[in-house]
C-alpha cells in the first residue's frame, strides 16, 4: 500500500497539477457564480481540454471545476437569491433572508467554508472505502454484476424523474442508443440505416455534451433566463456581520459534519444526487441545529447543511464509479468520459491495471479541497458580487462555440458535431417533458456493459443454472433490497416543502 | 372524447409508443441473425429495451386519462403559462449550432464562428457595437489559437488553400 501511495504522489506531484487545481478551482468559481452557468456546463466546456493531458491531469482539471463550480453555485444563491442549480436551492433558503439583512459576507464564508469541509470529508471517505469495495467488485461474477447494473438504473430512473415511469422510461432510451453500432458478439451493424457513421458507436463525449450541457443552454434560453439580476443588498452594520466569526465556525461545526455524512452517504447511492443531499441534510440540521426556528429564515446552520450536503455528495459519488463503473449522476457520467477519452475502462480492473493513476486522482480531490478552502474565501471576499452581474447574453453564445469546437476536436468529424447538436434537441425536449436526462446518460454508459453481462451471465446460467443459487448472488440481490428500501425513505423524507 | 382534456402524458406515451413500434418494425432489416452462436440473438436486447419502452408508453397514455392528472396537468400549465418563454431565442441559438455545422466546411470554423458569434450578440441586443465586433472577433479566433496549441486542427475550409 505505501509503495502504492508513494507512486501516486509520483503521478500527482508535478508542476502541471499543481498549477491547474488553483486556476481550475477559481474558473470553476466564476462560472458557477454566474446566474444561469451551472456546473455541468462549465465541466462540458473542459472535457475538450482534457484530451491532451495526462488523465490524473485531467480528472484533477475537471474535478477542480465541478468543485469551483458547486461552491461558486452558492455565490449566486445567497447573493440575488436566483440558484443557479437546483443543488443550490437549498443554499438560498437560509443564505438569501441572510444577506437582505446585510449579512451576505458572513453567509457567503459559512457557505465556503461548509463547502469545502464538506467536499473533503466525502473524499477522505473516497479514499478509505474505496479499495474495499473494488476488492468485492473484483470477485463478483457476471450475474452479481448485471444485478447491480440493473439496480443501478432502476433507481436512477426512480429517483431523477417526477414521475418513475419517465425515469425508466429515459433509462431505457439510453441503453437503446447505446445499442446502436457493432453487435458486441457478432459484430455486425445494429440500426445504420446504411449510414457509414451510424456502424460505429455513438461517441461518448458528443451525446453527453449534446444531452447535458447544449440541452441546458437550450433550455435556458427558451425559458428566458439571459439576463442576470442585480443584488441590492443593504451593508453589514457591523464588521462581524460581514465575516464568518470563531464563534459562526463552532455553531456552525457540528451541522456541518452532520451534512457532511448525509451528503457523503447520498452521494454513495446512483441516482440520488447534491439535490438530495443540500434538502435532506437541510432538514435534517432542522432537528438538530441549534436555532431550529430560524432555519429556512436566514440561518447559518441552514447555510451551511445545505452546502455540505451538497458539495460532499461530489467525491462519494466516484465510489460507485471507480469500484463498479457506475457513473452516480451526470458530473460523475462527465469524468467517466474525460478518462475513456484517455482509453481507461473504468471500473475495480483499473486499480489493478492502474492502482497509483487512480490514488493520483484520489490525492489532487483533497488538495483541490484545502486549496477551495483559502481560494473560496478570497473570492468570496473580493469577487463576488461581480461575478453575479456578468449577463449570460454574452456567456451562451461562447458556450456553444466552445462545445462545437471542443467535440471537433475530441472527435475530428463533421458528424460529431451532427450528433453534439441532435442529442442537445433530444436532452431539451425531454427536459421540457419532464424526461430525466440523468437517467438516459447512465442508461446509455450502461447499456454496453449490461449487455456484456447479460450475454455473459445467459451462457453462464445455460451451463450451469445453480449459479444462481450461489451465496454471493443472494447476499448481491438482498443488499440490494436493502440499499432500495433505504433510498426509498431518504427520498421520501427530503421532497423539499 | 374531448381531445382538449387530453393532457401532454398522452402525447408523451403516444410517441414512446410510436418509437418502440418503429423500431421493433425495422430490426430485422437492421439487425442480421448469426447462426452458430451460443449467446441470445443480436436481436434479443432491443426487443427487449423496446417492449419495454413501448409498455410504458402505453402506461402514460393511461395514465393521462385519470382525472387527477389531467387537472395536474392543467394546473401546471397555467403555472408554466405564468413565465417567460422565447422560441425565437430558442430558434436563433439552434440555428447558430446549423450554421456553424453547415458553414464550418466550405468557410472554416472561425469564421463561421465570427459571423455566427456577431449575429447572435446584434439578436440579442448587446450594444455598442464596437463590443459586438471585439467580442464577436476575439473569442473565435482565441479558441482557434488555443485548440492549436494543443494540437488540434479545426476546419479551414477554404481558408486552407490560402493559408498553405
Amino acid at each position: 500500500m505505501m509503495d502504492l501511495l508513494l507512486e501516486a504522489f509520483k503521478e500527482f506531484f508535478i508542476l502541471e497539477n499543481l498549477l491547474l487545481i488553483p486556476l481550475a478551482l477559481i474558473a470553476g468559481q466564476i462560472l458557477g457564480a454566474i446566474p444561469g452557468m451551472s456546473s455541468i456546463m462549465a465541466i462540458a466546456i473542459v472535457i475538450p481540454f482534457t484530451y491532451g493531458l495526462s488523465p490524473v491531469t485531467a480528472v484533477t482539471l475537471l474535478m477542480s471545476f465541478y468543485k469551483g463550480g458547486l461552491s461558486g453555485g452558492s455565490i449566486a444563491s445567497i447573493l440575488i437569491g436566483t440558484p443557479g442549480t437546483a443543488a443550490a436551492a437549498a443554499t438560498s433558503l437560509d443564505g438569501y433572508p441572510l444577506a437582505k439583512e446585510g449579512k451576505a459576507g458572513k453567509a457567503l464564508e459559512t457557505a465556503q467554508i461548509a463547502s469545502a469541509l464538506g467536499s473533503l470529508f466525502s473524499d477522505i471517505l473516497l479514499i478509505s472505502i474505496i479499495g474495499f469495495m473494488a476488492q468485492i467488485a473484483l470477485n463478483m461474477t457476471s450475474p452479481e454484476l448485471l444485478l447491480i447494473v440493473v439496480f443501478a438504473m432502476l433507481t436512477v430512473g426512480s429517483f431523477t424523474a417526477g414521475n418513475p415511469i419517465k425515469g425508466f422510461a429515459s433509462a431505457l432510451l439510453g441503453i437503446f442508443f447505446s445499442l446502436l453500432g457493432p453487435d458486441p458478439t457478432t459484430g455486425l451493424p445494429r440500426y445504420s440505416f446504411g449510414v457509414l457513421e451510424l456502424e460505429a458507436k455513438l461517441d461518448i463525449v458528443p451525446v453527453l455534451l449534446g444531452v447535458l450541457a447544449l440541452s441546458e443552454v437550450f433550455y435556458e434560453v427558451y425559458y428566458k433566463k439571459m439576463q442576470s439580476k442585480e443584488g441590492h443588498l443593504p451593508v453589514p452594520k457591523n464588521k462581524s456581520d460581514g465575516r464568518m466569526t470563531w464563534q459562526d465556525f463552532k455553531d456552525t461545526g457540528p451541522t456541518t459534519f452532520q451534512s457532511s455524512v448525509i451528503g457523503a452517504f447520498i452521494g454513495m447511492m446512483p441516482g440520488l444526487g447534491p439535490t438530495i443531499g443540500a434538502f435532506l441534510s437541510h432538514s435534517a440540521a432542522k432537528r438538530t441545529a441549534k436555532d431550529p426556528e430560524k432555519l429556512g429564515k436566514g440561518s447559518l446552520s441552514g447555510v451551511a447543511a445545505a452546502e455540505a450536503g451538497n458539495n460532499a455528495v461530489a467525491g462519494a459519488n466516484l465510489v460507485p464509479l471507480f469500484s463498479f463503473g457506475i457513473p452516480g449522476d451526470a458530473e460523475a457520467a462527465l469524468v467517466l468520459s474525460a478518462l475513456m477519452l484517455h482509453g481507461l475502462t473504468v471500473g475495480p480492473q483499473l486499480f489493478v491495471s492502474d492502482g497509483p493513476l487512480v490514488y493520483g486522482i484520489f490525492i489532487s480531490l483533497i488538495v483541490a479541497d484545502i486549496v477551495l478552502i483559502f481560494l473560496g474565501l478570497y473570492m468570496v471576499r473580493y469577487f463576488a458580487k461581480p461575478l453575479t452581474k456578468i449577463s449570460t447574453r454574452y456567456l451562451y453564445p461562447t458556450v456553444i462555440i466552445l462545445m462545437l469546437a471542443g467535440t471537433f476536436g475530441v472527435t475530428r468529424s463533421m458528424f460529431g458535431l451532427m450528433v453534439l447538436v441532435a442529442f442537445g434537441l433530444i436532452g431539451f425536449v425531454m427536459k421540457m417533458n419532464g424526461f430525466s436526462v440523468p437517467a438516459f446518460i447512465i442508461g446509455f454508459i450502461l447499456g454496453a456493459p449490461l449487455e456484456g453481462w447479460l450475454q455473459r451471465s445467459y451462457v453462464m446460467v445455460k451451463n450451469d443454472a445453480s449459479i444462481l443459487l450461489k451465496p454471493s448472488f443472494i447476499i448481491t440481490a438482498l443488499i440490494l433490497i436493502g440499499i432500495a428500501i433505504f433510498m426509498k425513505k431518504v427520498s421520501k423524507k427530503s421532497v423539499p416543502e | 372524447m374531448n381531445l382538449q382534456k387530453l393532457n401532454a402524458s398522452f402525447y408523451q406515451g403516444l410517441f414512446l409508443v410510436v418509437f418502440a413500434l418503429f423500431f421493433i418494425a425495422v430490426t430485422p432489416a437492421q439487425i442480421d441473425l448469426y447462426e452458430g452462436s451460443d449467446a441470445l440473438s443480436p436481436r434479443f436486447i432491443p426487443y427487449i429495451v423496446l417492449t419495454i419502452i413501448g409498455f410504458f408508453g402505453i402506461i402514460l397514455i393511461l395514465q393521462s386519462f385519470k382525472k387527477e392528472n389531467v387537472e395536474t396537468q392543467q394546473e401546471n400549465e397555467s403555472e408554466e403559462g405564468k413565465g417567460q418563454k422565447s422560441l425565437r431565442d430558442l430558434l436563433i441559438f439552434i440555428g447558430v449550432c446549423i450554421f456553424i455545422l453547415l458553414a464550418s466546411e466550405f468557410i472554416g470554423y472561425t469564421f463561421a464562428a465570427i459571423i455566427a458569434l456577431i449575429a447572435t450578440l446584434i439578436a440579442f441586443k448587446v450594444r455598442p457595437l464596437y463590443k459586438v465586433i471585439l467580442i464577436g472577433v476575439i473569442v473565435p479566433i482565441l479558441i482557434e489559437l488555443l485548440y492549436r496549441a494543443l494540437e488540434i486542427y479545426l476546419p479551414l475550409g477554404f481558408w486552407e488553400n490560402i493559408l498553405y
